[in-house]
């Protein structure tokens, strides 16, 4: 099957000299959740503002459906209208006077009569558990609430891949855990997530597919939960293994869990997992 | 974030229309300005109780913004009052009568703005403007401008705090070079920000129109009713009191 967006060999340097993006290449997967990971500096988000053409590649392309992507207005139009990006900082795209008028914006920029643009806000707000916000002016939310607004000003547009850049970066525990699971009913209803993130643990529990940057360039991609557990591919990305995947590994060198056991992507799969092996831990 | 910004937006009357706020205020600041000064105290508590019973406008905030024109009224009012000439000071022939009338008007006016201030954000100002057929293009610019005033007031602000962090403010010459850095900062922050707005809108499917749901309420007949009922009440006293 063909990727829904293909990259390949993407370059790109920065007016000014730094080259953020190397030959880069990258498939992504349709209806899945792509995290991408890698340090300071590695490009990541030079590339997601090449995903939606925000940022025009000095060489490579990029296609999307096998189509390749060009730079008309119209094409670009048509592009973004696929492709939702939201940024690191909630504060570049929120501008409207009110939440609500702000999320607004995309829906009556699709062409979206008031009804259905309404419709789309309310919804978007509720996915995101910020209804009661509605009203507020943007510039007297908090930074989480900032950008959840954020979010559901690109998802109220229902792209067929939602692009985000450090998601969870700054969020309390609860407002991580209901963001994942807004986007996780996002992903549910087909939407293409890709995400990148610095938090190896969230990319373990969350993506199905992960990718791994380096010096603008992609070093390793695969199934999370094979990429997230090869060491070396990991160190050379500088990043540790997960939690669960570590813990998951040093108990089955000791036997305490079956060696075929699925890697568990939460504390519950791990607990489920030790239940199976030692029945005493189950009955207590 | 500025007090009265804030007040504006959370004060009960935010959600009352646009138009009968802007009447009611206008209305009552050109009566005070036409009539006789006995109309104007009626216009200043009349606008004083609408900010502070209707809206319930924080009576702290409602009077601090009075304190400072106050004050440069005060002072006119001594020179309007006393007569300075050969014979050393006097009061001046006429004097008090000019001088009620200047403050009793002044302090109407005063009310009148404090009122739209204060129960009305800036934002919805310049969408009114904007329907009354100020070009979109000067009103998105607008619209836009008010939103970059907090983003880059905040970005200020938390760089003044970093600055007395490191010890930016210890001396007063240390304070003025601080300030100057922040003020130099701000200009190529100011640029970067709006390249990645760009960034934003465009990914959100801009097309050269700000277009947004703004949730308006229309002006009310009962509303208009009552407010066109105490201009003519103000009006008629003002006339023939
Ligand atoms: N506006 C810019 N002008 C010049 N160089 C830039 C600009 N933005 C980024 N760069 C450079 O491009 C390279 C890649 O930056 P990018 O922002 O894509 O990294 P990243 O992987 O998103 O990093 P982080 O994890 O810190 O967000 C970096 O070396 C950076 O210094
Ligand atoms: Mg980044």
């Amino acid at each position: 099957m063909t990727p829904l967006m293909d990259v390949s060999g993407l370059t790109y340097r920065y007016p000014g000299g730094v080259t953020a993006l190397d030959g880069l290449d990258l498939r992504i997967p349709r209806g899945r959740k792509l995290a991408i990971l890698g340090p300071n500096g590695a490009g990541k988000t030079t590339l997601l503002l090449h995903l939606n053409g925000s940022l025009r590649p000095a060489s490579g392309e990029i296609r999307l459906d096998g189509a390749r992507m060009s730079y008309g207005r119209q094409a670009l139009n048509d592009w973004r209208r696929r492709v939702g990006l939201v940024l690191q900082d909630a504060d570049d795209q929120l501008f409207a006077a009110s939440v609500a008028e702000d999320v607004s914006f995309g829906p009556l920029n699709l062409g979206l009569g008031e009804d259905e643009a309404r419709q789309r806000v309310a919804e978007a707000l509720a996915a995101l558990n910020i209804s009661h916000l509605a009203d507020r002016p943007t510039h007297m939310l908090s930074f989480g609430q900032k950008k959840r607004a954020a979010i559901a000003g690109a998802i109220a547009m229902r792209p067929e891949i939602l692009m985000l850049d450090e998601p969870t970066a700054g969020l309390d525990q609860q407002g991580s855990a209901l963001l994942t699971e807004a986007l996780q009913r996002l992903s549910d209803a087909g939407t293409t997530l890709i995400f990148t993130t610095h938090e190896v643990d969230f990319a373990w529990s969350f993506a199905d597919e992960a990718a791994l940057f380096r010096n603008g360039g992609v070093i390793a991609q695969g199934p999370a939960t094979e990429l997230l557990t090869n060491e070396r591919a990991l160190a050379e990305a500088r990043l540790a293994p997960p939690l669960l995947a570590r813990l998951a590994g040093a108990l089955k060198t000791r036997g305490l869990l079956a060696q075929d056991a699925a890697p568990p992507r939460t504390v519950d799969d791990m607990l489920v997992l030790i239940a199976e092996r030692s029945p005493a831990y189950a009955g207590s | 974030m500025s007090p009265i910004d804030r007040e504006a937006h959370l004060n009960r009357w935010r959600r009352k229309p646009l138009a009968e706020k802007t009447l009611l205020a206008l209305g009552l600041l050109v009566l005070a300005l036409a009539l006789k000064p006995a109309a104007a105290v009626l216009v200043a508590s009349t606008m004083s109780a609408a900010a502070l019973v209707g809206a319930r406008v924080s009576p702290r905030l409602w009077f601090g913004c009075m304190a400072a024109p106050l004050g440069f009224l005060a002072v006119g009012v001594v020179t309007l009052a006393l007569r300075v000439d050969a014979h050393g000071i006097g009061l001046a022939p006429g004097g008090f009568a000019e001088a009620g009338a200047l403050v009793a008007r002044s302090v109407a006016g005063l009310t009148c703005m404090l009122f739209l201030a204060l129960t009305t954000p800036a934002s919805d100002l310049v969408g009114g403007l904007g329907r009354l057929g100020l070009p979109s293009e000067i009103v998105d610019l607008a619209l836009l401008m008010y939103r970059f005033l907090f983003i880059l007031g905040d970005s200020a602000v938390a760089m003044d705090a970093a600055q007395a962090a490191r010890l930016g403010h210890a001396t007063a010459r240390r304070r003025v070079m601080s300030a100057g850095l922040i003020a130099a900062n701000l200009l190529p922050r100011a640029l970067d920000r709006a390249r990645r707005m760009e960034i934003a809108l465009a990914s959100r499917g801009w097309r050269g129109e700000m277009r947004v749901l703004a949730d308006r309420t229309a002006a009310t007949a009962s509303g208009l009713a009552a407010i066109s009922a105490t201009l003519a009440a103000i009006a008629l006293v003002g006339l023939f009191a």
